[in-house]
């Protein structure tokens, strides 16, 4: 797992580290089953507070995305034999996605282009698309 | 689903044989006396008398214990080699079996001649040892080849690559994470440390207490191994730690890494077991697979790291040393 601290980012710390790790599922990269390392050794290795990398874990779970329980190492979680419900998929995105229609729109982003681009990350390959496909065809 | 054995069952058949021929011996010895000496004292003077079955009740266990042990590490051994090359281990059960059995001989005819008292068997134990480790020689020369010359499967780092092309140009800090943590470790930090702490709380009333510390200790010790061994690489340090507490084995500064390379390697031929080791050449830190990442420092020293993913390890490696990427 590589974690890299951007102070250039805007994003605090915590989503920085959460969003590379989501990415790495993404891509294959990292597998349900497989380890994360703990809070205090990340913190150090990346000498951040562990704090930080704690609430990127909490967050991570939050989501569903790893398995973290006291005492316990984190770990990448299984995906999900079903598909999330329309409430769930408006309660884990629905903020996230009025944000980016508002960014879209404020940068004079047509609604097609907005579109066009959704399906250009979805559709690419680097993103790890393959994988996730393989996962929503597992589902069906 | 058929298990398929590379290491042929055939070449354990030495030490089955050594064990049916006490089987054999106990079964034709006709009368076996209720009680009989089952322990002696330092001049060979029987100190506790109880079943002798019970001896060769253990001896049997124990034989065959060591048996299935023997098929495991050999099966260890065959899935390891990448060409044909003489397995040492192969011969241990022969000798142990052997010598048990030989022994369980000995002392059965001890108990049949109502001798008074006890003489180490070397008699028995040679002749059933000596013939079955030379069997055992013959038939590992015998034994064909039958694993797979070349398991190297290099898997695709190129993402990564480019990210930490990204983060070095940017001179950004980054933590790579590895770990490796499988479940025979996890099992032997709990199950083997839970035994040995109650065998030390049920014989503590019986047996000195140094002889309990040193249980409590030796069982602290192996469940403190529990999480396994991870590696981390930073711009600063490649560091190694190990079990729960994080005891760190081994630290390098990626600056001083003339060279890294991915390598096979054969864990028992090699460097005799898992966990921190060392042979002449180098020392090695894995706890499973059969491909590490071997680090060359500007001093000559080598140091070989395993990992489920060393193409990946070695090119974070690589790129935290300011190495020429390989591909």
């Amino acid at each position: 797992m590589l974690i890299v601290i951007d102070e250039k980012d805007p994003r605090p710390l915590y989503q920085q580290i959460a969003a590379q790790l989501k990415d790495q599922v993404l891509r294959g990269e990292m597998q349900p089953g497989d380890e994360l390392p703990a809070v205090r050794e990340l913190a150090d290795d990346l000498g951040i507070n562990l704090h930080t990398v704690r609430n990127a874990y909490l967050r991570l779970r939050e989501q569903g995305v790893i398995d973290f329980r006291l005492g316990r190492r984190a770990r990448i979680s299984r995906p999900r034999e079903t598909g999330p419900t329309a409430a769930e998929a408006e309660r884990v995105l629905g903020a996230r996605v009025r944000e980016l229609v508002a960014d879209a729109y404020l940068l004079g982003l047509s609604r097609d282009e907005l579109r066009g681009m959704l399906d250009r990350y979805a559709g690419d390959d680097s993103c790890g698309t393959a994988h996730h496909d393989s996962i929503t065809e597992d589902r069906r | 689903m058929k298990l398929r054995l590379l290491h042929p069952l055939w070449t354990h058949l030495p030490s089955m044989a050594a064990l049916a021929i006490l089987i054999g011996a106990l079964l034709s010895s006709g009368n076996m006396p209720a009680e009989a000496p089952v322990h002696f004292g330092p001049g060979g003077a029987p100190d506790r008398y109880g079943s002798p079955w019970a001896v060769f009740g253990l001896v049997i266990v124990l034989s065959a214990g060591f048996i299935i042990l023997s098929i495991r590490l050999d099966e260890l051994w065959a899935r390891q080699e990448r060409q044909k090359t003489f397995n040492h281990f192969s011969l241990l059960d022969e000798l142990i079996v052997g010598a048990m059995t030989g022994h369980a001989l000995g002392y059965l005819n001890l108990i049949l001649q109502e001798q008074v008292l006890y003489a180490a068997p070397v008699r028995e134990m040679l002749w059933l040892s000596l013939p079955a480790v030379a069997a055992a020689l013959v038939l590992e020369r015998l034994r064909p080849y039958t694993g797979q010359p070349e398991r190297l499967d290099p898997e695709d780092a190129t993402a990564l690559r480019r990210v930490l092309a990204r983060t070095t140009r940017s001179g950004l800090a980054f933590a790579y994470s590895d770990i490796q943590n499988p479940a025979y470790v996890s099992l032997l930090s709990l199950l083997l440390p839970a035994g040995i702490f109650v065998a030390a709380v049920l014989q503590a009333a019986t047996m000195p207490v140094w002889s309990t510390l040193l249980l409590v200790l030796t069982s602290v010790l192996l469940a403190s191994l529990y999480g396994g061994l991870r590696t981390s690489v930073t711009r600063e340090y490649i560091t190694i730690h190990v079990g729960t507490p994080g005891y760190r084995v081994l630290r390098l500064r990626p600056a001083d890494v003339a060279d890294v390379r991915l390598r096979p390697f054969m864990p028992l031929k090699e460097f005799g077991g898992y966990g921190v080791r060392a042979n002449r050449e180098m020392s090695a830190y894995y706890l499973s697979g059969g491909t590490g990442v071997l680090l060359t420092m500007r001093d000559g020293q080598k140091h070989l790291i395993g990992s489920n993913h060393p193409e990946r390890l070695a090119a974070v490696i690589g790129a935290a040393a300011g190495l020429p990427a390989e591909s």
